[in-house]
């Protein structure tokens, strides 16, 4: 199965600075793709260098698993132990500039291999899978609204009004950096898009789908989920990481 | 190249028509028969007087002559353009004909005693022609100066006025066209104290500079701005780019002024609250003590700013209305370019937080007849349309010495909470929150009687109804299970007390007392009864 994969990230229409980090790889030879969306917080300074750190330690210790070869019943522990790093990276950076103590991250990847791809998020940066013309979330945010919903605590449409709508319930640089995993099939023509919540709350689902579905390439599809967002004023910053299998 | 624009810009002047007029007169004065005319009236004139007795071939002409004439006619044009200006057209007129006349006179004397023939004449024309020349450049150049003075006045008065109202950048950029005279100084120099107090030390630094380059050694302008300097050492030390809501702002040296906000002058850092660092200030004009608590922008994304400003802005004029003796009285609100403020009554006194743990609580009755003022103090607010929203031991002072006490924070200390975004552990807790509050519902007075209920609840038994290890966890006991009886935790605790409790945070808002009023009456009640058994 072959792989086009393009990203794109904006600061939308209102922040100063771009919290959000993205980076992705194909190897061809393999014939895997690794893809990385991270979406920083705390702060200005904080929140860009963050994401940066775990994207950038994600690429650092997966990027070459992807051309050795690795079974796939070691790639969980590898990408945990990448997350934990980043963790640590991260730490050790609060600890040296007090005015980041509390910057943090969240992060959501995927490990495409063949025709399943390996999904590891924490946080609410989420994951879709887009199949002929269905668009499901693969991903459940790690937030305390989220929870309340599942609970019954609270009803969807009231979501946006509770006090602690903004608290993740875990993230990268908080205690805690286990990931949730899982996993997704692709059959040919199947996207997976990865993306920060900029995008959820700039633009309706719905209208992905249609947009998704207009565009010619990867990179027009990814295109049009940014400038959609943007004409619709995309408050936070907006990132967006679309593979296409053929 | 701004030497020649100089020299062209004034080139084109009266002035420099007298100047050249001496000039050819020296150089060029035999040739312009003109210039003899005074010369030969004055010889003809001389002859008739002394009727013939001067004999022009008896004069001689001293070998120094021409150079006297030349060094007189260079006085002379000094004179016009120089003094005359000074002097003004009315005054250089007597001196102007007075020393035309002395000349004559010389001249004269000169002729007829020594036999000596200098020809004054054309330093007499140059003094009377240049006059008349001068007296046209003096006309205009008196209105050019008092324009000028005007404009300058005029710009000196808006400066004063733009300083007085607070905005010292713009009094600086009136003042800029002006020289550097005593009042610019003094009024730069008032303009830096107050960009000092404002804390924009960068902009200080830069008029103290500005200051300085035009005099040496103004006042102690120098060792302000080596005050400045090491105060901006320290913040680059410190690694901040800006003020958050966690950094105090920085308390200056003596060398350099006491920052203010608004009106006020901060004394000291006293405490850090929901939004911020809360400053003890002083209003200098009627030396009133105010507690400034303060809501620092940086900690915010500006697309969130607007509206957490309005909501600031909204909340503290609502909370400025209420008038009550258990209320903490807001005196005023205002901004600063980095940050609102709200400056309200420096309340005396410990905030209840302080007597909640187990083994340091309050009397039972004195528990109760605390609550029970709040009670009235929220009915009242309740009846203004303000809800306090955050009703919690923490906001609420309270003074044992002479039993004041006081809510704070009305409105406003959720504001900050709501509006951040995902500051993960950095939140307030929902331990006092009402179960409708943290579903996103609209919050009404019944939420404040909710979360008065969980402070008495703490005040007697030191816990609170609902723990939990994380927000999450925490939110869903109180959105979905039973609280635990306050009996759990104080045995001796009277049944009308737990029931009055179970009451006040019952999970339906219409479950609760009817209103804060209610509640106070039934705390009372229960207050009463406690002396009385006591007794």
């Amino acid at each position: 199965m072959e792989y086009m994969v393009s990203g794109r990230t904006d600061t939308g229409t209102l922040r100063k600075s771009n919290q959000d980090a993205i980076d992705w790889c194909v190897d061809e030879r393999s014939g895997q793709a690794l893809l990385v969306v991270a979406d920083g917080m705390g702060g200005y300074e904080g929140g860009e260098e963050a994401s940066r750190i775990a994207v950038d330690t994600v690429m650092e210790m997966l990027a070459p698993a992807l051309t050795e070869g690795m079974p796939p019943e070691f790639r969980r522990e590898r990408v945990q132990s990448a997350l934990d790093l980043a963790s640590e990276r991260i730490e050790v950076r609060k600890v040296q500039a007090p005015d980041l103590a509390r910057m943090g991250t969240t992060i959501v990847l995927a490990w495409v291999s063949g025709n399943s791809a390996l999904l590891a998020h924490i946080g609410d940066s989420r994951c879709y899978q887009l199949q002929q013309d269905t668009l499901h979330c693969m991903t459940r945010d790690d937030t305390v609204v989220q929870s309340m919903v599942e609970d019954g605590s609270i009803r969807e449409q009231d979501a946006p009004n509770v006090p602690f709508r903004n608290v993740l319930t875990r993230a990268l640089g908080a205690a805690d950096a286990t990931a949730t995993f899982g996993e997704v099939s692709l059959a040919s023509g199947d996207q997976l898009l990865l993306c920060s919540d900029g995008l959820m709350e700039a633009l309706a689902e719905e209208e992905w789908h249609t947009r998704l579905l207009q565009a010619e390439s990867v990179q027009s599809g990814v295109n049009a989920l940014i400038e959609g967002s943007l004409e619709k004023g995309a408050k936070d910053n907006v990132s967006v990481v679309l593979l296409s299998t053929v | 190249m701004s030497a020649i624009t100089f020299v062209f810009e004034r080139m084109f002047s009266l002035r420099l028509l007298v100047v050249a007029a001496a000039v050819v007169f020296a150089f060029a004065g035999d040739s312009l028969p003109l210039l003899g005319y005074l010369d030969r009236m004055m010889f003809s004139a001389l002859e008739d007087a002394t009727g013939g007795a001067i004999d022009a071939r008896e004069l001689v002409e001293p070998a120094w002559s021409a150079a006297a004439i030349r060094g007189a006619l260079m006085a002379g044009a000094m004179f016009l353009v120089l003094v005359v200006p000074r002097l003004g057209g009315a005054a250089a007129l007597p001196v102007v004909l007075l020393l035309a006349g002395a000349l004559v006179v010389l001249q004269a004397a000169l002729m007829f005693y020594q036999k000596v023939w200098l020809p004054l004449g054309e330093v007499v024309t140059l003094l009377l022609a240049g006059y008349l020349v001068m007296l046209f450049w003096l006309q205009p150049q008196r209105t050019i100066e008092s324009l000028t003075g005007n404009v300058l006045a005029a710009r000196t008065r808006l400066s004063k006025l733009l300083l007085r109202q607070g905005q010292p950048d713009e009094a600086l950029e009136v003042l800029a066209d002006c020289p550097p005279d005593d009042h610019t100084l003094e009024l730069q120099y008032d303009i830096a104290i107050q960009q000092e107090r404002k804390r924009q030390y960068d902009k200080a630094g830069a008029t103290y500079q500005q200051i300085l380059a035009a005099r040496r050694g103004y006042r102690d302008a120098a060792e302000r701005l080596a005050a400045l300097d090491s105060i901006a050492d320290e913040a680059t030390r410190a690694g901040g780019s800006g003020f958050d809501t966690t950094r105090t702002l920085v308390m200056p040296q003596q060398s350099v002024s006491r920052p203010t906000l608004g009106r006020y002058e901060i004394e000291r850092e006293i405490g850090r609250g929901a939004m911020g660092v809360v400053y003890l200030g002083k209003d200098p004009r009627i030396a009133r003590t105010v507690a400034i608590k303060t809501l620092s922008y940086q900690a915010f994304d500006a697309s969130e700013l607007g509206d957490l400003k309005s909501r600031f802005f909204r909340e503290a004029e609502a909370a400025g209305r209420l008038s009550h003796p258990a209320i903490v009285t807001v005196y005023d609100v205002g901004e600063e370019a980095d940050l609102a403020f709200i400056a309200m009554d420096y309340a005396q006194g410990r905030p209840l937080s302080d007597f909640c743990r187990p083994d340091r609580l309050l009397p039972l009755s004195t528990a109760l007849t605390i609550v029970a003022r709040v009670a009235d103090a929220l009915d009242y607010a309740h009846g203004q349309r303000v809800i306090h929203r955050d009703i919690k031991p923490g906001n609420i002072i309270y003074n044992p010495d002479n039993g004041e006490l006081k809510i704070t924070d009305f409105g406003i200390a959720k504001i900050a909470d709501d509006s951040r975004t995902r500051t993960g552990s950095v939140m307030g807790s929902p331990l006092y929150m009402s179960p409708e509050q943290l579903k996103g519902h609209k919050v009404t007075g019944a939420s404040d009687t909710y979360s008065l209920g969980v402070t008495l609840y703490k005040l007697v038994s030191g816990q609170t109804p609902y723990q939990g290890e994380t927000l999450a966890a925490l939110t869903y006991q109180i959105l979905n299970k039973r609280p635990r009886s306050v009996r759990e935790f104080n045995k001796d605790l009277p049944n009308g007390v737990v029931r009055l409790i179970n009451k006040a945070i019952q999970r339906e808002p219409d479950k609760r007392f009817a209103n804060a009023a209610v509640m106070a009456e039934a705390l009372r009640r229960q207050a009463s009864r406690e002396t009385a058994e006591a007794s």
